[in-house]
């Protein structure tokens, strides 16, 4: 089947014809020509001038020979006709000779022409087609090339527009981290402000609060020396123990609060693991006197004598949880043990134990118990008391003490608390020869049989206070001086200094202080003279402020009788 | 009008052209957006992403190097390409979803699409060197009108398709008789609410008109040309379908003549591969 050519509707084939027509006559001589080209119907010829036949006469033939392929010979009147079929160009070409008939050599001749001509086409066609190609290449170049150009100007554009986002990103960023430190700085030091307060507030109250239990605890002492009866004993024994559990519970939170606003010290000074020990298993005794309970104290051979370290501190922390396990335990054993857990060669590490058989805590519960305020269990406060404030103070104790505070336990089976602290060695320390085990520590020290009888000025403000200490030192047959405040002390004892032994001062008085007094004193040459502190102000770094003041010891308040005879004695006997 | 928009309606109940693509029609036309935004869209659908990576970086775009991120595509391709790439994607997910009705030859549709757009292309830039890329997306898009009347009033549409005849009369004629509307009309009304240019819009609409005035190298007229030149290599709808060019085209591609020859004669390859492209 004839293709039908591309664009033949539209394409100008007459062109074609012509060229082909002016081809023939040039290649031959002695023939006329008659070309049609286009399809059935809407045909277009071209002819030779003086073609003999007339349109009338061929287009039948036209018609008869539309889908012949190959050449043939027709005759029409005289005339010899020829056709030639070119499918190539959609074309028919009749020839007509002007002589009588074809020789086969001028069909030949022909033939030829007409391939000569389709050669030329055929080759003038693959050249435009090139050419074509190649205008058509560059002309795609061009629009790609543009393309690549907008392309590129569009990533550069949408780069820019990126960087500036970024840009404005983090210029809020910026105005929002600003902002925010700047409500964080305000935050921080309404924080710090609203702390020093809290911590200012609760040194003010301890003192005031720590004043009139000065009074209650003292008075209730002295109320036991007096005749009662029964009853009265008991309601002064309630007296007693209600206004200690207050104290300790003062104490507990001071403390707590000292630890929190970083106040808290820890003192390096010698002292004995065992004596303190020892101590706290006695004082502990009497709380569980009335139980089937067995107090064992066992300490590492290995462990010296001497340690330093803070014996204060530790010695809370072992009440503490001696005091915890008593609580806690109805039956069986509470133990305390010391061992060595670690040596160098200027430090150990203390690893003291406190076992009991209470009713023990859950598993879930063991770190719980040294958050502040919070115990194992809400019930438990109701049941065993208790601020829920030891523990956390001991775990921060331990801390300080480059050391830990943690607990095991097997509920119904009894908890072991551990207690890790870092100390100091002693030089020439001396080692325990043989583990101390005690079991009833009652072997009480005698304690020394003179008497001493001393002239006390004592500077107080309060008249309770100042009542019961005299009341206290005269009973033990100490002579006493009262003075009202830092002022009439100075007078007094600057009138008459031979009259005095010792001088016991209270720190916060009116018109002039404890401090200024001292420091008046010690300005006037008087150096030998004993002063001893006795203040409620338990804050940081008191005991330092006092020495430096020019006094000599420092009793806090509430004051315990045997720690002032014992501190009187102590400087008399130096005296 | 009132039908076009019916059926339009009723169509879009049944099918939705991806979101995806219409918002990105959408960016292309707006000066701020960037490729990221471009890349946040499309990220929004795993699966196209997956495919425009894969057909980034298959070998027709024979790119030096792998391309891993739709960003990085659009640095290399531009975001139009990147944009006709997803769109020529999403159409071909419609060819697909069709309801399998055998009286219209859906496969031919798509072959005819395909071959517009490139065909479009290669007049765009092979005869007036200028950019193929609006000229593929309105030869892709042109007659997304007939998938409408298909699947929005089948029986007319069949109707209209089997009184097609190359002698007969045309097919915009048919459609405005048996279907009050006709898929220039609807091509042109669907476009605009995919935020395709309006110059790409006007020449859907009017790629059946015959125009007095019209310029070779305006959108219009290189869809015309384009689908001249389809109907000469038998790239129709319905074979032997005649396509009437508006006069100004004739005299263009006459005078063109050669030139339009070997861009013909190497369509045929060029749709080739682009097919091969979409095939899975």
């Amino acid at each position: 089947m004839i293709m039908k050519p591309l664009f033949a509707d539209i394409a100008d084939t007459g062109k074609q014809s012509a060229l082909l027509l002016k081809h023939m006559e040039q290649e031959t001589s002695g023939f006329s020509f008659w070309i049609t080209s286009g399809s059935k119907g809407e045909q277009r010829q071209t002819a030779s001038k003086g073609f003999p036949l007339t349109s009338n006469e061929i287009n039948p033939l036209v018609s008869k020979f539309h889908n012949t392929e190959s050449a043939s010979e027709i005759v029409i009147d005289t005339n010899h006709c020829f056709f030639f079929p070119i499918p190539d160009l959609h074309l028919q070409l009749f020839a007509i000779s002007d002589t009588d008939g074809f020789s086969k050599s001028e069909r030949q001749n022909i033939s030829l022409a007409i391939h000569l001509f389709l050669g030329k086409e055929e080759k003038n066609r693959l050249q435009t087609k090139i050419n074509i190609q190649k205008k058509q290449f560059k002309r795609r170049a061009a629009a790609l090339e543009d393309k690549f150009q907008n392309i590129m100007i569009e990533n550069e554009k949408n780069y820019r527009k990126i960087q500036e986002q970024q840009l404005n990103y983090s210029k809020t960023l910026q105005n929002e981290i600003r902002q925010q430190t700047a409500e964080l700085r305000k935050a921080k030091i309404a924080a710090e402000s609203a702390n020093i307060a809290k911590s200012e507030f609760l040194a003010t109250m301890s003192h005031e609060i720590r004043t009139p239990m000065n009074g209650i605890i003292g008075f209730t002492d002295m109320l036991f020396d007096t005749d009662l009866d029964q009853e009265q004993m008991e309601f002064a024994g309630t007296i007693k123990r209600s206004g200690e559990a207050l104290l300790s519970l003062i104490n507990d939170i001071l403390d707590f609060s000292k630890v929190e606003a970083g106040k808290m010290d820890i003192e390096h000074i010698e002292f004995e693991p065992k004596v303190i020990a020892t101590d706290v298993c006695e004082l502990i005794r009497p709380r569980v006197e009335k139980l089937p309970i067995k107090i064992t104290l066992s300490i590492d051979s290995k462990l010296p004598v001497k340690i330093i370290g803070d014996p204060g501190r530790y010695r809370q922390v072992l009440i503490n949880l001696m005091g915890n396990g008593a609580k806690f335990t109805l039956k069986g054993e509470l133990e305390l043990a010391i061992s060595m857990e670690d040596e160098n060669a200027d430090s150990i590490t203390l690893h003291t134990t406190v076992r009991d058989t209470g009713i023990g805590i859950a598993r879930g519960k063991l770190e719980t118990i040294f958050e502040p305020f919070k115990q194992a269990d809400g019930s438990t406060t109701r049941e065993y008391g208790g601020t829920g404030l030891g523990l956390a103070i001991c775990r921060k104790i331990a801390r300080l003490m480059d050391g830990n505070v943690w607990a095991e336990s097997e509920p119904g089976r009894g908890t072991v608390f551990h207690f890790t602290a870092q100390m100091k060695k002693s030089n020439g320390q001396i080692r325990e020869s043989k583990p101390v085990t005690c079991l009833t520590i009652n072997e009480e020290e005698e304690k020394a049989k003179t008497k001493i009888s001393a002239k006390i000025l004592l500077a107080e403000d309060n008249p309770v206070n100042l009542k019961l200490a005299t009341l206290i030192l005269n009973k033990a047959g100490h002579k006493v001086t009262p003075a009202r405040n830092g002022r009439q002390a100075v007078e007094i004892f600057t009138a008459a200094p031979d009259d005095f032994d010792l001088i016991i001062m209270d720190i916060q008085m009116p018109e002039m202080d404890g401090l200024e007094a001292t420091k008046e004193i010690r300005k006037s040459g008087f150096s030998r003279i004993p002063i001893i502190a006795m203040t409620a102000n338990a804050m940081k770094g008191d005991r330092e402020t006092c020495i430096t003041a020019g006094m000599n010891d420092y009793i806090s308040k509430p004051v315990k009788r045997e720690l002032v005879f014992e501190t009187i004695d102590k400087w008399m006997k130096k005296e | 009008m009132d039908t076009t928009k019916k059926l339009i309606k009723r169509y879009r109940r049944g099918n939705t052209f991806p979101h995806v693509v219409a918002k990105l029609s959408a960016l292309i036309n707006d000066d701020n957006s960037t490729l990221r935004d471009f890349e946040a869209i499309i990220s929004l659908d795993p699966a196209l992403t997956a495919r425009l990576l894969t057909l980034v970086n298959s070998s027709y775009y024979g790119l030096l190097h792998k391309v891993d991120s739709i960003s990085r595509a659009i640095a290399m391709l531009g975001m139009k390409n990147l944009h006709n790439i997803a769109v020529t994607d999403a159409l071909k997910g419609m060819f697909k979803t069709g309801k399998g009705d055998i009286s219209f030859p859906v496969d031919r549709l798509w072959t005819h699409s395909a071959a517009a757009g490139i065909c479009s292309k290669m007049i765009a830039e092979r005869i007036f060197s200028i950019n193929g890329d609006d000229a593929y997306l309105t030869g892709l898009l042109h007659d997304i009108g007939l998938i409408v009347e298909w699947q929005g009033a089948a029986n007319e549409f069949s109707t209209v398709y089997r009184l097609l005849e190359p002698n007969g009369p045309t097919i915009v004629k048919l459609e405005d008789e048996y279907i009050s509307t006709n898929h220039c009309e609807i091509g042109y009304l669907l476009a605009g609410e995919w935020a395709i240019s309006d110059a790409s819009r006007e020449a859907i609409r009017d790629h059946h008109a015959t125009l007095d005035s019209i310029s070779p190298d305006s959108p219009t007229g290189v869809l015309q040309i384009a689908e001249y030149i389809l109907a000469q290599l038998d790239l129709t709808l319905k074979e032997g379908v005649h396509y009437h060019l508006s006069p100004p085209l004739i005299s263009h591609v006459k005078e063109y003549m050669d030139e339009y020859m070997v861009l013909a004669d190497e369509l045929p390859e060029e749709l080739k591969r682009i097919q091969e492209l979409f095939k899975s």
